[in-house]
């Protein structure tokens, strides 16, 4: 069973490798501009490269291949472990990535912590008393969060843990506490969904006939929902949450620029502006792998919590 | 049992709390030990300066043989002085005496010579013009570069940060840099990429030692970012902040607010292949028909020059004598008047030989506040019966409009000086092999007085000489204007106010931090 879900997976990973990865090289070859003199322009700070080094670098990058040769190339040297490197800084694609990872990896993670810490718990208390005063103050919680741009809260955290309190740092990175309000900010819109899938799925969950077999046997609520509801309730909250896990690497941009993190994000949406192509490729198929085992992740812990996909698979 | 849990819990988290505090920054000043701290958004892409050497040369760790005085003209030194022979072929550089690399290594033309030759392969994109046909080092303070055509600007690029001297103890076996040692009054201490670089002051530097024992500079890419951490006194001195940021800080007792325009320039460049710019009788009106001044009040926020020529007027090599295009309405109509294009039919836009004065204004989003001049723009053509249609598309987009001529008037914003010397601006933008091809400047323009000043420039390596021909074409541009200057990007520094002796300098060519101290 599991042997089967593990392959499943990782042939599902081939595919999206080799699937982003074609995405990605139509849409550089169709943009507009010369990868080229975009690179230059970036690494000499000038719109107006001299024009024999972009003739050189043009040839470099081998932009006059027809794309599906320069897509060959590019995979066999893949396949090598060879992700080639980056023209802006010279440095190999892989020590770039290997740089950028352990901090987003934080990131998501304080995050994923946070958000389970502050929505879960919520939630249930939402749902256990519906309507009631929590009930009300967690909808109306979750839809200002939702409303607000990221870049709004990140801000305001940063004035207020930062200037006005004093506690955390602005910006920039070192030890834990560098982590603390990026993670509380991008926490806040996984927080909003989080609480309300947790309160629907605590909700429904308590609706089944066998809490209701296990009511009538008498056990406390309490004994009820921990023994019972709770591994059942969680499900569709992991899965969320396990997909949530995976955008941060790629999507946490806004974070990571404005708190100053060299994350994975920021990599990628700076050499997608500076047509850094070996190392865009080398972002995207990071990002599709993480994503691939997160949710290899997700279908463990779900043949784990939930009795009736194991049945299924007997 | 849940009580004491409770209680157990807020224990916990006021202790979490407390102990985060004590984790973070401490800002006071210990000591003596002064530290400057420092943001800016530019990050070196490398920890070898003769790959990326900007930011090293503005922090002041590593020098060049030329620098920039404040006025954009070059000035000695690493090097004392220098004269090329008459054929404009051989460059003779004087060397600085008693020079020494931070690791006691004396500075000698032999290792400026490895390292130049260094610097010209690792960035051969920068030097790559520069005809070299050989570097020699006849005594340990002379240096002789011998070019196989004139290049008057020579000087001009060994200012650049990545022509910086390097000992022969910064690389390791392979040739890569380790640890780059230079000759500034700062010594490099460390660097994380893309997040800060740390220098300490230089005690036995041979100019003007720093007052400030060290230097942190932070990468931080946000402005917003950059405003807190000055709010919050993380940092003494905020760097590139944009005009509104800055604006809150003009009225605080305890902040510093500096400005500087610097080498760039926006303008508008006219199709001059077709009507109604190919008459420059309409490129004049133009040029009359828009109020610079209103542009930097509103879309700056009152923070950028006019510009009524190619260079700000601090740069020595601005023409300071010509006579500005003024805000002038009834001027424009006259011109537009006597250029054919009347009112004829009454609908408040101009026409001729029966077609209406409609233009496309083509400019790019990336530099901010491109769009919104260009809205401007639009309703001061208005008021003159030109009718504007705006297309704001991403600057490759933009600038292959520009290419195919699919366009009237093209706003950009344009950076004027790569190196300190205008001969690179002045072929790429005015001379006729620049504009006929594709570009940002002028468009498809061609002036033979002004091509032949341009070339006379370009061979003659004296200086004043070529201050006179580059002055006469200045002049020519705006007289036959095929182009219209609106205004210069400034620089906008916020420091606090304990900081004295921090000057922002027009070329970006170094902070002189060697020259700021914290009282």
């Amino acid at each position: 069973m599991i042997r089967r879900i593990i392959l499943n997976r990782l042939f599902q990973m081939i595919q999206v490798m080799v699937g982003i990865s074609l995405i990605t090289f139509t849409v550089i070859s169709l943009s507009p501009g010369d990868p080229a003199e975009i690179t230059l322009r970036a690494t000499l700070g000038t719109e107006s490269p001299p024009k024999e080094a972009v003739a050189i670098l043009h040839e470099e990058m081998g932009l006059d291949d027809p794309w599906y040769v320069s897509y060959l190339k590019w995979i066999s040297r893949v396949v090598h472990g060879d992700l080639g490197y980056s023209y802006q800084t010279k440095r190999s694609t892989l020590e770039e990535i290997r740089h950028a990872l352990p901090t987003t990896f934080y990131l998501a993670s304080f995050s994923m912590l946070f958000s389970a810490i502050i929505a879960i718990p919520l939630g249930i208390a939402a749902a256990l008393r519906q309507n009631g005063p929590v009930d009300h103050l967690c909808r109306l919680t979750s839809i200002v969060c939702l409303s607000s741009p990221e870049y709004f809260i990140a801000i305001v955290f940063m004035l207020i843990g930062g200037v006005y309190l004093g506690i955390f740092p602005v910006a920039g990175t070192g030890g834990i506490e560098y982590f603390i309000l990026p993670s509380l900010t991008l926490s806040v819109g996984l927080i909003a969904i989080t609480m309300r899938i947790m309160r629907t799925s605590m909700i429904e969950t308590l609706e089944q006939d066998y809490i209701r077999t296990a009511r009538a046997k008498g056990l406390s609520r309490r004994k009820i929902i921990q023994r019972h509801a709770l591994k059942n309730a969680l499900l569709p909250v992991i899965i969320y949450m396990g997909t949530q896990f995976g955008w941060i690497f790629g999507g946490a941009v806004t974070i990571e620029t404005i708190f100053a993190l060299p994350g994975l994000g920021r990599l990628l949406v700076n050499s997608v502006s500076s047509m850094d192509i070996m190392v865009m490729q080398g972002c995207m198929l990071t990002f599709a792998v993480i994503i691939v085992f997160i949710n290899l992740f997700v279908d463990l812990a779900q043949l784990y919590l939930d009795p009736s996909v194991r049945a299924q698979g007997e | 049992m849940v009580n004491m849990k409770r209680k157990e819990g807020i224990l916990f988290i006021l202790l979490a709390l407390v102990v985060l505090g004590a984790g973070c920054t401490d800002k006071e000043q210990k000591g003596d030990n002064q530290t400057l701290s420092i943001s800016g958004q530019w990050s070196p892409t490398s920890i070898d300066p003769h790959i990326s050497g900007t930011v090293p040369q503005r922090l002041g760790y590593v020098e060049t043989l030329v620098g920039v005085d404040y006025e954009g003209k070059i000035i000695p030194n690493l090097a004392k002085s220098w004269e090329v022979s008459s054929d404009g072929k051989k460059w003779t550089f004087k060397l600085r005496e008693g020079v020494l690399f931070h690791d006691g290594t004396p500075f000698t033309a032999e290792i400026m010579k490895k390292s130049l030759e260094r610097s010209f392969i690792k960035s051969a994109s920068t030097f790559g013009k520069i005809p070299v046909t050989s570097i020699e080092a006849p005594d340990n303070l002379t240096l002789v570069i011998s070019l196989n055509s004139t290049f008057p600007a020579l000087p001009a690029y060994l200012s650049k940060g990545e022509s910086a001297a390097l000992a022969p103890g910064s690389y390791d076996a392979s040739g890569n840099v380790t640890k780059p040692i230079g000759t500034g009054p700062f010594i490099f201490e460390s660097y994380k990429p893309e997040e800060e670089i740390v220098v300490v002051k230089n005690p036995d530097y041979w100019g003007h030692v720093a007052s400030v024992d060290k230097v942190v500079y932070r990468v931080i890419p946000e402005v917003l970012t950059r405003k807190m951490l000055l709010d919050s006194k993380d940092i003494q001195i905020a760097m590139i902040l944009s005009p509104d940021v800055a604006d809150k800080y003009t009225e605080k007792a305890d902040y510093t607010v500096l400005e500087e325009p610097i080498a760039r320039v926006r303008m508008i460049t006219f199709n001059t292949e077709k009507e109604p710019f190919n008459d420059k009788k309409v490129r004049q009106a133009v040029n009359y028909a828009i109020d610079r001044e209103a542009i930097v009040n509103s879309v700056l926020s009152g923070y950028g020059t006019t510009a009524s020529g190619l260079f700000p007027p601090q740069f020595y090599w601005a023409n300071k004598d010509i006579a500005p295009y003024t805000y002038d309405v009834e001027k424009a109509k006259t011109l537009l008047d006597e250029a054919g294009w009347t009112d004829s039919d009454g609908d408040g836009i101009r026409d001729k030989d029966g077609k209406p004065m409609k233009i496309t204004l083509v400019t790019y989003s990336e530099r901010a506040e491109l769009p919104s001049i260009a809205e401007v723009i639009q309703q001061q053509l208005k008021k003159v019966g030109i009718e504007t249609e705006l297309k704001v598309l991403n600057t490759d987009a933009a600038n292959a409009q520009r290419n195919k001529g699919d366009f009237d008037i093209y706003l950009v914003g344009r950076g004027l000086f790569f190196v300190p010397d205008p001969d690179e601006i002045m072929m790429t933008d005015y001379h006729s092999s620049g504009t006929s091809i594709d570009g940002w400047g002028a468009y498809r323009w061609h002036n033979d007085t002004v091509d032949q000043l341009i070339e006379q420039a370009r061979t003659t390596s004296d200086e004043a000489a070529r201050k006179k021909l580059y002055d006469e074409v200045q002049a020519i541009v705006v007289e036959e204007a095929p182009v219209a200057y609106l205004n210069y990007y400034v620089n906008i520094d916020v420091t606090t106010s304990n900081i004295k002796g921090y000057r922002l300098h027009p070329t970006e060519y170094s902070f002189d931090l060697q020259n700021v101290s914290i009282s």
